[in-house]
C-alpha cells in the first residue's frame, strides 16, 4: 500500500471511503429501520390490545364466550394476516383461567390456571397503573390488557408475539435497503474512482516533472502543467521556477567547462610553445653551423638530419594539439590516449617526472574522444603537478567488458580527509595557480558521460580511477 | 292428507290469475297492504339474502301483501315477539314451540327427506376418534346452541341425565354459540369438544360447506323428533293462517317453489301436525323440571 501509486491509491482510499459510508449508512438505516418496526410492532399491540379488551368486554361480562371467541378468530380470518398480529390471543379470568383463546386447540377452556411459562404470573395480575403490561421472554414478547366492564375486572387479554414475526419483515426492508445502498454503490464507486483519478493526476504530471529535474534531454521546462493555483498550483510554480534555475546553472556550468577548457589549452599552449621553442633552438644553431662550415657532405647531412627530427618533434606536438583544439565528434582511439602522453611531455620535462604511459586500448572504442581526451589530460596535469619533483607518474587506460577504465596515479602528498570528501566541488581543488574547477569539470564530465570517478589517496599514492561505459559506436 | 295438499294449487293458480288481471298488482303484489312480519333466527340457514328475497317475493304474491323478514337471536325473543303479535310468522324450533302451545298455532311443518322429522346429532372434531357418545364427554368443553333449542339444548342434557349424571356438572365448560351452523364451527375449530347439533342443519352444510362438516365427525343421533314449525302469530287471524298454509304448502307444486325449497334441502311443507311434538314434554320433565 505504501509503495502504491498515486494514481491508484487517492481513487482506492475515495472508493474505500464511498463504501465505509454506505456501509455505514445502511448500516444505521436498518439499525433505524428494526427500532421503528419494534416501536410499531409494540404500538400496534398496544393498541390492539386496547381495542379488543374494548370489543370483547361485552361479551365476557356475559360468559359469551362464542362471540367473544369469533371476534378473537376474526383476526386471523385473512388469506394473509398481518405480521402486527400476534402469534395468539388468550383470555383469562381474574383466577387466571382460560376463558377464550384464538386458538383453543392449544388453550382450551380450563378449570386450572393458565400455564404459559415464568411470565404467567406477572401477566394475569393486574398490571401496576401506568406499566405498558409488556413482559419481554427470550423468544416471546407478552403484552397484558385488563378486561374491565366499568370498574369490574372480567379478566386479563394476554397477546404473545413471536419474535421471529418481525424477522421476515425486517429481512424485506433490510432487502431494499441493501438494494438500494448497493445501486447507490455501483453509481459511487466509479464516480469516486473518477474524483480521485482526477485529484492523483495533476500530481501525477508534477511527479514526471519533477522526474525530468536535471535531465538535460528533456528538461522540465516543456512540461507545461495546467489547473487552479491552489497547492498543487503553487507547488507547480515551485517546480517550474526549480526547473528554470536548474536549467540556468546547467547552461552556466556547460560556459563554465566550455571556459575551463580554453584555460587548460591555454596552459598547455605555454608548454607547448617551450617544446616548440627547444627544437627551433637546435635547428637554428644547426643551419648556423652549417653556415659556417657548410658544403661538407657529412655536415649537411648532419644539419638536415638535426632539422628532420626537430621539425619531426614540432609537427608531432602541433598535430597534438590540433586534435585537442579540434571538437568534432568521433570515436575514441588509441591514438587520443598517447596524445595526451605527448600534450604533458613538457611538464614531465620540466619536473623532471618519469612517466610511465601504458596504454592497453587496442582499438577504437565507442565513447566521444573530445570529453575523455579533456578527462585524462585534466587528471595527468594534475598528477603532473602534484608530483614532487622527481617523482613518478603512471597512467593506465585499459578497456576491460563494456568499460574503459583509466587510473591515473601519482606518488605525491597524500589528499587529507576533509578535502576529499569535497575534491570535486568548484574552487575546493584549486591549488599553485589552479583555477580550482578542473577536478569540478572532470567530475561533470564524467558524469554526462554516465561513468564515475573514484580517488584513492594514501601518502606517496594518490589514485584517480575513471570507469566510463562503453555504448554504442558513434 | 291428500285433500288437504290438493288444495294449494287452485289458491295459487286462483293468486296468479289476480294478479295477471291488475297490472299495478302484478309488480308490486298488494303493496298498498301492511306487511306480513316473519321472524327468522340464525338458528337456520335461510339467513341468505338470495333464498330470501325470492321466498318473500314467492310469498307476498300468494298471500297479496308484501312480506318482511325480521331477524332475532333468540328462540325466547322471537316467541316473545309472536305471543305479542308483533310479528305475524316465524319459524321456531320445536321446543320453543311445545312451550308456548298454548296460544302460538303451527301454520306448516317441513319435510325432510321425506319425513317431517329430524333428530339431534352429537358431534365432535374429525380428530376425535376416541368419543362413540355421550358417556364419553365427562369434564370437556360443549357448545350448546341455545336455550329454547330441542336438538341443541335440550336432548344433549337428556341424554346425560338418562346416563344418571347431572347435566350441570358433567362438562368442564359449556356455551352458547346461538346458532347451529356455529355449533358446527365451534368443534370444527376445536373451540368446543363437542356438539349436539339439528341432523336437518349438518346435513345440509354437508351438501353445502363439506369441507366444514368433514372436520367434524356425527358420533351419535337421536331419535326422531317433530321438525321445528313455522308457526302464526298471536294476533294472525284465522283466514290469514290458512292463506300462509296453502301458500307454503304450494310451494311443492310450482317450478319457483321447487327452487327455493330446494335452496332450503326441502321437500315440502304439510299440514301441522300436534302429535310430532308429544315426545319433548318428557324430556323436558327429566331435565327442565321447573320449566313446564
Amino acid at each position: 500500500m505504501a509503495s502504491l501509486s498515486f494514481r491508484y491509491r487517492v481513487p482506492l482510499d475515495i472508493s474505500l471511503v464511498v463504501l465505509v459510508t454506505g456501509i455505514g449508512i445502511a448500516g444505521v438505516v436498518l439499525w433505524h429501520d428494526y427500532r421503528s418496526l419494534r416501536a410499531d410492532a409494540s404500538e400496534s399491540a398496544a393498541r390492539l390490545g386496547q381495542t379488543l379488551a374494548r370489543a370483547l368486554a361485552p361479551d365476557l361480562k356475559l360468559d359469551a364466550r362464542w362471540p367473544a371467541y369469533r371476534t378473537l378468530s376474526a383476526l386471523y380470518s385473512g388469506a394473509d394476516p398481518s405480521w402486527l398480529l400476534p402469534a395468539y390471543v388468550v383470555v383469562v379470568d381474574p383466577a387466571g383461567r382460560t376463558v377464550v383463546a384464538s386458538d383453543p386447540v392449544r388453550f382450551p377452556m380450563s378449570l386450572e390456571p393458565l400455564a404459559l411459562g415464568p411470565e404467567r404470573a406477572e401477566l394475569t395480575a393486574p398490571p401496576p397503573s401506568g406499566s405498558r403490561g409488556e413482559v419481554v421472554g427470550p423468544d416471546w414478547i407478552y403484552r397484558a390488557v385488563p378486561v374491565m366492564a366499568g370498574d369490574l375486572p372480567l379478566g386479563t387479554l394476554i397477546l404473545a408475539f413471536s419474535k421471529r414475526a418481525l424477522w421476515p419483515r425486517f429481512y424485506d426492508s433490510a432487502l431494499r435497503v441493501l438494494a438500494a445502498t448497493g445501486a447507490l454503490l455501483v453509481l459511487l464507486l466509479p464516480l469516486g474512482w473518477w474524483v480521485g483519478w482526477r485529484i492523483a493526476r495533476p500530481l501525477r504530471e508534477l511527479e514526471g516533472c519533477v522526474a525530468r529535474l536535471g535531465d538535460s534531454a528533456d528538461p522540465p521546462l516543456a512540461c507545461k502543467i495546467s489547473g487552479p493555483y491552489d497547492e498543487l498550483g503553487r507547488l507547480r510554480a515551485r517546480v517550474e521556477s526549480v526547473a528554470a534555475r536548474l536549467e540556468e546553472r546547467r547552461a552556466l556550468e556547460q560556459q563554465v567547462i566550455r571556459s575551463e577548457r580554453q584555460a587548460a589549452l591555454g596552459r598547455l599552449a605555454a608548454g607547448v610553445a617551450h617544446e616548440i621553442n627547444n627544437p627551433l633552438g637546435g635547428m637554428l644553431t644547426a643551419i648556423a653551423m652549417y653556415k659556417r662550415h657548410g658544403r661538407d657532405e657529412a655536415v649537411t647531412r648532419q644539419t638536415l638530419s638535426l632539422l628532420e627530427r626537430g621539425l619531426d618533434q614540432i609537427r608531432q606536438i602541433v598535430s597534438a594539439l590540433l586534435v585537442e583544439v579540434r571538437a568534432e565528434p568521433r570515436d575514441l582511439t588509441p591514438k587520443d590516449i598517447d596524445d595526451i602522453a605527448e600534450l604533458i611531455a613538457p611538464q614531465v620535462r620540466k619536473r623532471r617526472l618519469s612517466l610511465q604511459w601504458d596504454n592497453r586500448l587496442s582499438c577504437d572504442l565507442p565513447l566521444p574522444a573530445g570529453p575523455v581526451r579533456q578527462v585524462l589530460l585534466n587528471l595527468a596535469l594534475n598528477a603532473a603537478q602534484a608530483s614532487p619533483a622527481g617523482g613518478s607518474v603512471e597512467v593506465v587506460a585499459e578497456s576491460r567488458d563494456d568499460e574503459l577504465c583509466l587510473r591515473v596515479i601519482n606518488a605525491g602528498d597524500a589528499i587529507d580527509e576533509a578535502r576529499l570528501e569535497r575534491l570535486f566541488e568548484p574552487l575546493v581543488a584549486g591549488g599553485e595557480g589552479g583555477s580550482g574547477l578542473g577536478l569540478w569539470v572532470t567530475d561533470r564530465t564524467v558524469h554526462q558521460l554516465g561513468g564515475a570517478i573514484r580517488v584513492h589517496s594514501e601518502p606517496g599514492t594518490t589514485v584517480f580511477e575513471v570507469v566510463l561505459p562503453v555504448g554504442e559506436p558513434l | 292428507m291428500r285433500a288437504l295438499r290438493r288444495r294449494p294449487p287452485r289458491a295459487g293458480v286462483m293468486l296468479v290469475v289476480l294478479a295477471l288481471a291488475s297490472p299495478a298488482a302484478a309488480g308490486h303484489p298488494g303493496r298498498d297492504r301492511e306487511p306480513l312480519l316473519f321472524g327468522i333466527t340464525p338458528v337456520f340457514l335461510i339467513d341468505q339474502a338470495s333464498f330470501l328475497n325470492g321466498w318473500g317475493r314467492y310469498l307476498a304474491e300468494r298471500l297479496d301483501r308484501p312480506v318482511r323478514f325480521v331477524r332475532r337471536k333468540t328462540y325466547a325473543e322471537m316467541s316473545d315477539l309472536l305471543l305479542n303479535g308483533e310479528l305475524d310468522a316465524a319459524w321456531i324450533c320445536s321446543l320453543s314451540y311445545v312451550f308456548n302451545r298454548a296460544s302460538l298455532r303451527a301454520v306448516a311443518i317441513p319435510v325432510f327427506r321425506g319425513e317431517p322429522y329430524y333428530q339431534s346429532y352429537l358431534i365432535v372434531p374429525a380428530t376425535d376418534v376416541k368419543t362413540n357418545g355421550y358417556g364419553d364427554l365427562v369434564g370437556k368443553v360443549f357448545a350448546y346452541v341455545e336455550p329454547r333449542s330441542n336438538t341443541g339444548y335440550l336432548y344433549p342434557r337428556y341424554a346425560i341425565a338418562q346416563l344418571g349424571k347431572d347435566p350441570n356438572r358433567y362438562f368442564r365448560a359449556t356455551f352458547f354459540t346461538w346458532s347451529h351452523p356455529d355449533s358446527v364451527h365451534a368443534v370444527a375449530e376445536r373451540v368446543a369438544d363437542a356438539a349436539a347439533v339439528d341432523s336437518y342443519i349438518w346435513e345440509s352444510l354437508k351438501l353445502s360447506e363439506p369441507a366444514l362438516t368433514a372436520k367434524t365427525r356425527v358420533v351419535d343421533a337421536s331419535r326422531s323428533f317433530g321438525f321445528p314449525p313455522i308457526v302464526a302469530g298471536a294476533l294472525l287471524d284465522e283466514p290469514e293462517r290458512e292463506q300462509l298454509t296453502r301458500a307454503l304448502l304450494g310451494m311443492s307444486k310450482d317450478a319457483e317453489g321447487r327452487r327455493l325449497l330446494g335452496l332450503l334441502h326441502l321437500d315440502r311443507f304439510v299440514e301441522p301436525r300436534d302429535d310430532l311434538y308429544d315426545g319433548i314434554p318428557a324430556m323436558l320433565e327429566a331435565v327442565m323440571p321447573a320449566a313446564d
